[in-house]
């Protein structure tokens, strides 16, 4: 096994509304190699953006981080740093590439100014050698250089400004790079273009990564291993081959059979009926079993909890923990 | 080009208005001219006479078409001529709106200024601290003060600081030791004389500045390059300079708006501290039908309004890249 | 039968002084026949919704028709007919936006109901039932709410029985599932294909992804559109197995293999550009051309139009790669 470069343990976030409050990420576990990219993937409201963001510890309001430790190799928790400490572990450890880079730059400055502010937060001195880096990036974005540096937000195409957001986030040289949807908003074509430079910045210079998305198709193209998210938990971690010839959980399986393909036959790709359910307080059983084809009766009386299956993969469903199942069945009696 | 463009529709909007303004102070009721040639006749005055009077007097003629009068009127008006006043018979229109002009300014555009930026200040802590007890408490504060009438807070300063406490003088804005000019005594008693209908002005006009620019921040707040600026670790100063300057983007325009409407003065404050500004001069004009003084104060609001729109309007590229000319 | 014949539609930009024309639509001609699948594959700015709008009444053409049933859906002044129009309903992207925030579903059916007299007054809550019986929701749960009580998959649910409330006879999906949570997608596409069966409707579905395109039109068609212009035009495995048009090809080929599925190739095709030219300033050649790897002498001079395939006449191609080619064998 290759050297941790993040391990998040525990993590438990809430969001407080009228009904109580709402977990949005339920004692997630994760450990990111160096050197990898792991594809973090679940669909709208899953809580995969909000892991991210508790990544850099910025849930976004009203949010909060409940319980769980976020040990950066190296570092130590991100959240027992002082907020200085975390404003300038912030970017030149981990950076993002934003869903919408669009609107992640300020309007009403030039790029090149923009990263003159980040060279002053992050004091670093000789902002040329920033600029240069800044430049040499560009080319290998294939952006036009000079004209990029120069221009307001509002100036550049949708492709250019997600490179640009690719820029932005390597520019310090993080040793972590959180991907967010980077190419949900983008065309087929830029989209693909966009994760062809990720590749070969990966293959390059072995960048670590998390890619979030909800789209299975991509993640096959750029992660090394996939972690699956359903309502706040993860569900499954697997090789990205595995995900796609025979994932472990369900829920991966419906996901998997949910991707209308182009060869075969054309409608043996299928839906998964329902929806989601939303957690309120502790989860005492398995929050997939209303939708789950294999459904057991061990599935209501507790939530399965991520186990290793085998050296390359993780789940969290009875299935591949009968015995466990025995132990609840005995405890039930 | 499209500034020289604007320009024009700018001078095209002003005559507009002009031609507007002019009907429609004819359409009110009373008629100060026919008035005077009325008095006039009955005091055996013969009618010929009476009309060269009234000629002379007021450069019209009572039996006049309004149409003739209003050639007469633009004919004047390009020769830099607005016309006599009928309430100072004689005097002409322009050096009294002149003479007025200056204290309206420096009090309005003071007030402005301080209001405007103890809202930015305001409204940008308040958007800061969201949904705590300080933007309950002080959004109500700013939309009580929005909501009272500036002559409100005028009269209140008045009995509390002229009356209960005898702090601050009464009336008119400069005290009659002093003699008017660039000397000491006379700044001195302007200013001391300026405190409070400033202070009314303020009060007044701060709550919907701070209001304005509470939602302007809310929505910048939310805007994501806010959060993508926290994650990238730039300084707390950076993100409010970022925070302030796209919030205040929404207000440009309102607050040069707002200087150009200060030439129409602050009728009610200058009423209540009898300060003999422009407000004074309208409201004055107004209610004795002194036709060629009110135009020209009309005017005078509505080209300065329309200017400091065309100003707005161009300054505006100047603050927000996305808006070139 | 619902077709346009030769469509053109400009959109005037307002540049300082002047403005100019720029075509969104480029003489296209398309038809879908009741119960067919039409699907119009494209990337953003293709003009695709534009002609969606077109096609469903909402805006009209510069030049062209557009033909209900064989009657004209615009009158000579350009203003759609009202009975021909009807026949023709759009479900928009968002249905978020696409409903009206303070009308509960049931005022959202009825309205349309009560307007167009479509059912007698006092039938009208039967037939709200029935519509939403028929787009897969509960009318007691639902009836009575307002847009922000219902989830996403829901609304769309409702902006469909909307849709179908004037009993059309074609619909109009602009992008209908990409809202949707990807594993419930195929679930919504199953109900607009169930209810198109049911009552004899046809579909134009506009997408930018050919999984869903083949999934909804397995024995319809495919239009592949790009920058105003239909440059492929077959039925769907046809122009999915067999792309002729270089466009086609790339779009094909940037599909993840693991996502397009075992066996699927495509010959792989690297766009000169990943810039998508601007409407304003279109090449004087094949709108493809600047970002073409096979284009030649001919593609600069003029667009080419859209050629039936000697080999299969059901397919066509706006390329002169592949119609001389084509011809030559």
């Amino acid at each position: 096994m290759n050297e941790i470069a993040l391990s998040v343990r525990n993590l438990t976030i809430e969001f407080p509304s009228e009904s109580g409050r709402i977990r949005a990420v339920d004692q997630v576990n994760l450990n990111l190699e160096r050197g990898k990219i792991m594809g973090l993937i679940g669909e709208s409201g899953c809580g995969k953006s909000t892991v991210a963001f508790a990544l850099l510890n910025s849930v976004p309001s009203p949010g909060i981080i409940v319980e769980g430790t976020i040990e950066y190799t190296g570092y130590g928790n991100l959240l027992k740093m002082t907020p200085e400490e975390q404003r300038l572990f912030r970017w030149q450890h981990v950076s993002v590439v934003f869903q919408a880079s669009q609107n992640t730059l300020n309007p009403l400055k030039r790029i090149e100014d923009q990263i003159r502010e980040l060279a002053q937060a992050h004091r670093i001195r000789d902002v040329r050698v920033l600029l240069e880096r800044a430049r040499s990036l560009c080319e290998s974005l294939r952006l036009d250089t000079r004209r990029v540096l120069n221009s307001y937000p509002h100036q550049l195409s949708g492709g250019m400004k997600q490179r640009v957001g690719i820029m932005l986030a390597l520019l310090l040289q993080p040793e972590i790079v959180l991907f967010d949807e980077p190419t949900t908003a983008l065309d087929s074509l830029s989209q693909e273009s966009v994760l062809q430079i990720i590749r070969e910045i990966h293959q390059k210079d072995g960048l670590t990564g998390i890619f979030i998305t909800h789209d299975l198709g991509i993640v096959s193209e750029i992660a090394d291993t996939v972690a699956v998210m359903y309502a706040g938990r993860i569900v499954e971690i697997s090789p990205t081959a595995r995900v796609f010839s025979g994932p472990l959980h369900p829920y991966s399986q419906a996901l998997l059979d949910a991707l209308p393909r182009l060869t075969g036959d054309p409608r043996a790709a299928r839906g998964l009926p329902g929806s989601p359910p939303k957690v309120v307080g502790n989860v005492s059983a398995c929050l997939f079993r209303d939708r789950c084809p294999r459904r057991m009766p061990v599935c209501d009386l507790a939530a399965p909890e991520l186990k290793r299956v085998d050296e390359s993969s993780m789940a969290a469903c009875f299935l591949y923990s009968e015995s466990e199942e025995a132990n609840v069945h005995v405890k039930m009696h | 080009m499209r500034v020289v463009r604007r320009f024009g529709v700018s001078l095209l909007m002003i005559w507009m208005v002009m031609t507007i303004t002019f009907f429609m102070i004819r359409l009110m009721p009373g008629n100060p001219i026919m008035d005077a040639y009325l008095s006039l006749l009955q005091q055996g005055v013969p009618s010929q006479e009476a009309m060269a009077q009234i000629h002379v007097l007021y450069d019209v003629y009572p039996n006049q078409s309004v149409l003739t009068q209003y050639v007469l009127y633009v004919w004047h008006l390009l020769h830099g001529n607005f016309g006599t006043s009928i309430v100072y018979a004689g005097r002409p229109v322009l050096p009294l709106i002149l003479a007025s002009a200056p204290w309206t300014l420096m009090l309005v555009s003071i007030g402005i200024t301080i209001s405007f930026f103890i809202g930015l200040f305001l409204g940008v802590l308040i958007a800061l601290n969201r949904n705590t007890w300080f933007d309950n408490v002080m959004s109500q504060i700013a939309s009580i003060f929005h909501g009272i009438p500036n002559y409100v807070t005028g009269f209140i300063f008045l009995y509390f600081f002229t009356v209960m406490l005898p702090w601050f003088p009464f009336g008119n804005i400069y005290g009659n030791t002093v003699t008017p000019g660039l000397n000491f005594p006379f700044i001195a008693s302007v200013a001391y004389h300026s405190v409070l209908p400033i202070a009314a002005y303020v009060f007044g006009a701060f709550g919907t500045w701070t209001l304005s620019t509470k939602s302007a921040a809310v929505a910048v707040l939310g805007d994501d390059f806010i959060q993508a600026d926290k994650i990238r670790g730039l300084t707390p100063g950076q993100q409010l300079d970022h925070l302030i300057h796209n919030s205040v983007l929404p207000l440009f325009t309102g607050f040069v708006l707002s200087l150009g409407m200060m030439f129409g003065g602050a009728v009610f404050i200058e009423e209540t501290f009898t300060i003999p500004g422009l407000g004074y001069l309208i409201a004055q004009s107004t209610s004795q039908r002194d036709y060629p003084v009110m135009q020209g104060c009309f005017l005078l609001l509505s080209s300065a309004v329309i200017l400091a729109n065309f100003l707005a309007d161009m300054l505006y590229s100047r603050i927000d890249p996305r808006i070139r000319v | 039968m619902l077709r346009c014949i030769d469509l053109v539609k400009q959109f005037r930009l307002q540049r300082g002084w002047s403005s100019v024309a720029i075509t969104v639509l480029n003489h296209v001609s398309l038809s879908v026949g009741p119960n067919q699948v039409l699907c119009i594959v494209g990337e953003s700015g293709c003009g695709k919704t534009t002609l969606g709008k077109t096609l469903a009444g909402l805006l009209p053409p510069t030049r062209g028709q557009v033909l209900v049933d064989e009657e004209s859906l615009f009158d000579q002044r350009q203003k759609p007919v009202a009975s021909a129009a009807l026949k023709v309903q759009m479900v928009h992207q968002d249905p978020f936006s696409a409903l009206n925030p303070v009308h509960t579903v049931y005022e959202e059916l009825s309205l349309p109901l009560k307007y167009h007299h479509l059912v007698p007054a006092r039938q009208i809550t039967e037939e709200c039932e029935r519509l939403l019986t028929l787009t897969g929701l509960e009318p007691n749960a639902v009836l009575h709410k307002y847009p922000h009580e219902l989830s996403g998959g829901q609304r769309q649910r409702v902006v469909l029985a909307r849709a179908l409330a004037v009993r059309p006879r074609y619909l109009i999906a602009d992008e209908a599932v990409s809202m949707v949570d990807v594993s419930s997608r195929l679930i919504m596409l199953d109900l607009f294909l169930s209810i198109a069966e049911k009552e004899q409707i046809g579909l134009v579905f506009i997408t930018h992804d050919f999984g869903l395109a083949r999934y909804v039109a397995v024995d319809g068609t495919i239009a592949v559109m790009y920058l105003g212009r239909i440059v492929e035009l077959g039925p769907t495995e046809t122009v999915i197995h067999q792309p002729q048009h270089p466009y086609t090809q790339i779009l094909l080929s940037s599909i993840p293999p693991l996502q397009a599925g075992e066996g699927f190739t495509v010959s792989k095709l690297t766009p000169k550009s990943f810039d998508v030219p601007s409407l304003e300033l279109l090449p004087p050649g094949c709108g493809f051309e600047p970002r073409c790897p096979l284009a030649f002498g001919p593609c600069r001079q003029s667009p080419p139009s859209l050629t039936r395939l000697s080999q299969d006449p059901s397919h066509e191609v706006a390329c002169y790669g592949t119609t001389t080619a084509s011809a030559a064998s």
